[in-house]
């Protein structure tokens, strides 16, 4: 690994944790509302400079955010590091299939979609083990999680598109390797 | 925005908005509040009889209150409180996951009586 | 530019037709109280929330009201003075506790004793929740205390007396079903046209539901193994009460034997020949007395009296086998799993 890229994951990571811990001060109007923000940044690092990087950013800001909120190794650690590694999977792995099929908008309500499968299935297969439970609130995180997803998509689409008019040169070449 | 980012969007839309209404009418239609700890029935109540129930969660003491055929979790020992948030509800499910307490209203078997003599 | 409207009008669309609701004209309320001893549930159907929840309040506010007069264990209950007084002097009491009573008398009249309000002696002796039982010497002790016929009323002062000191009239057997009707009664005066009172098994209906459907009542099985095989019967009933007394609510068993809550009034022991007893009539006070009167009676005797009372009666027998009365065939439907 390049000492660039290592500047650039501990930059993004950075990134990813401020959203992260900015999020957590918001006042949640719904419970089980997370707007996911730092999707963001990992959808971006994901686009432009590809899964390793992306995946990187993921651990670090998971294992990171849940040292600082205190509950590393807590059940919401669990559940955060397995939507977060099953998110970018996700969206890794239809990128890999396909980098014109779906844009940043799509990338992100696939990720959206598999970060909180994975958060109920680990919810229920580890926590409650009550079917009903789990079933009865899916639609809800299903459809919270499709707007949210689909505002952070639109939102990386932007960032996307300003990096590369701004720094055309130096991210032209990762994102088309 | 590809045609792709589009279709998706609206099937998931749309399929959220099936789902709760699916599970709505699905999920057991029972008049009981029924707890569980750890995946186990701890506390089986009508759903029409008020009264203040104390849980034993995994870390200490939670306090779940029925009143007019409502449940909602009033206390609770963990942190983030999303099970207290949610309120009142008459049907579905108040998860507190740190402690590991599931409260289901509306669950229990549906009867089809009204009323059982005996 | 996107082309968001066709998708966030759909979405809308079905948002709409998740919260709206057909318009309803009726609907049913239903709240549960814990009153003498056991759980009452009520359920109305009525137009109005504030109708159903004030019929609710004022009716729990009387059945509350009736429980406090008769109740067994409260010295400050009616009940308790007639008690205290027994074989000394006549007691004044409210016209509900008078009236119950004289229902009580006269089922036990109709009954030849096998419904008796005066067991209290007896049922004394027994513990049936630490499962102890009373010795041949102490009930044969109690029993000549145990006489419906003891009981003095006095209509025009509406004062009870208890004719022999030590005796003990317990309400226990008459006095849910009578609550039930005080329940119907408030109900209907408070405009609720269409209801259900459940005073733990002793059920008074009336009207229909919203869906223009009798009521519909399980019967508890007197065996039962498990949640699939909780009913083994239901009946359809409008403007009709029905009681259930079995061997199974309160009981031991010792030496192979079931000891339960239904004494013969006769013996002081427990009633032998019956599994459970269900009683229709149009009255709860009935219902929930002449169960127990004929649960005492026995299959043939108390098949006779029910049938004698114009009653519906459901017994299951000591061996399990039915016996039912024409009227109530085509009201019942047995269940296929017990």
């Amino acid at each position: 690994m390049q000492l660039q890229d290592k500047r650039r994951i501990a930059i993004l990571s950075a990134y990813a944790l401020a959203l992260h811990g900015f999020e957590a001060l918001l006042p949640s109007p719904i419970p089980w509302l997370r707007l996911g923000l730092a999707n963001i940044i990992t959808l971006t690092a994901l686009i432009l400079f590809g899964f390793r990087t992306a995946f990187t950013i993921t651990l670090i800001r998971v294992v990171l955010g849940s040292l600082f909120a205190g509950t590393f190794l807590g059940p919401s650690f669990v559940l955060s590091l397995g939507g977060g590694i099953c998110g970018t999977c996700a969206m890794g792995a239809m990128l890999g299939i396909s980098r014109k099929f779906f844009g940043p908008v799509g990338l992100s309500l696939i990720g959206a979609l598999f970060h909180n499968g994975a958060q109920l299935f680990l919810a229920y297969w580890i926590f409650i083990q009550r079917i009903e439970a789990v079933i009865f609130i899916t639609p809800v995180i299903m459809l919270l999680g499709t707007l949210t997803g689909f505002i952070n998509g639109i939102v990386s689409d932007i960032l996307i598109k300003n990096l590369l008019k701004k720094e055309p040169d130096s991210l032209h070449n990762v994102a088309q390797a | 925005m590809t045609l792709a980012d589009r279709a998706l969007f609206t099937v998931l839309i749309i399929a959220s908005f099936a789902g709760m209404f699916y599970t709505r009418e699905a999920l057991s239609q029972g008049t009981e509040v029924i707890i569980e700890v750890s995946g186990k029935p701890v506390f089986t109540a009508s759903l029409d009889l008020d009264r203040d129930v104390p849980i034993e969660g995994a870390h200490g003491r939670a306090g779940v209150e029925i009143r007019d055929g409502k449940v909602r979790m009033k206390e609770a020992p963990c942190d983030n409180h999303i099970c207290m948030k949610q309120g009142w509800i008459t049907r579905g499910t108040i998860v507190c996951l740190p402690n590991s307490i599931v409260v289901i209203a509306g669950g229990g078997v549906k009867k089809d009586v009204d009323a059982i003599t005996g | 530019m996107m082309k968001k409207q066709p998708v966030i009008a759909m979405a809308i669309l079905l948002l709409a037709a998740l919260l709206s609701c057909s318009p309803r004209k009726e609907s049913v309320y239903r709240k549960s109280m814990p009153i003498m001893d056991t759980i009452v549930s009520i359920t109305v159907v009525c137009e109005s929330k504030e109708q159903a929840e004030k019929a609710l309040k004022e009716t729990f506010a009387a059945m509350d009201h009736f429980a406090g007069l008769i109740n067994f264990y409260s010295d400050a209950s009616e009940l308790s003075a007639i008690n205290r007084n027994a074989g000394t002097s006549a007691t004044k009491v409210s016209p509900e506790t008078f009236d119950v009573i004289e229902q009580a008398v006269f089922v036990a009249g109709k009954s030849g004793g096998a419904f008796d309000p005066t067991i209290g002696p007896v049922v004394k002796l027994w513990d049936f929740a630490g499962r102890k039982m009373p010795s041949g010497i102490d009930v044969s002790r109690a029993l000549p205390l145990v006489n419906y016929r003891d009981i003095i009323l006095d209509r025009k002062n509406s004062s009870v007396l208890l004719r022999k000191k030590g005796m003990l009239m317990d309400l226990g057997g008459i006095a849910k079903g009578y609550a039930a009707d005080i329940a119907a009664a408030s109900l209907k005066k408070n405009g609720i046209l269409s209801g259900l009172v459940a005073v733990a098994g002793d059920i008074r209906t009336f009207g229909m539901k919203p869906d223009r459907t009798p009521w519909s009542i399980g019967i508890k099985n007197p065996r039962q193994t498990g949640e699939r095989d909780e009913i083994i019967a239901k009946v359809r009933l409008t403007q009709k009460a029905i009681s259930t007394s079995g061997d199974y609510e309160r009981y031991f068993i010792a030496d192979g034997k079931r000891y339960h809550h239904i004494l013969d009034p006769e013996t002081g022991f427990s009633a032998e020949t019956c599994r459970s007893v269900s009683i229709v009539a149009d009255t709860a006070v009935y219902t929930d007395a002449f169960s127990t009167a004929v649960f005492v009676l026995g299959p043939e005797q108390g098949m006779r009296l029910a049938k004698e009372m114009g009653f519906d009666a459901l017994i299951i027998d000591g061996h399990g086998t039915t016996h039912i009365t024409d009227g109530l065939k085509e009201k019942i439907s047995f269940e296929k799993n017990t």
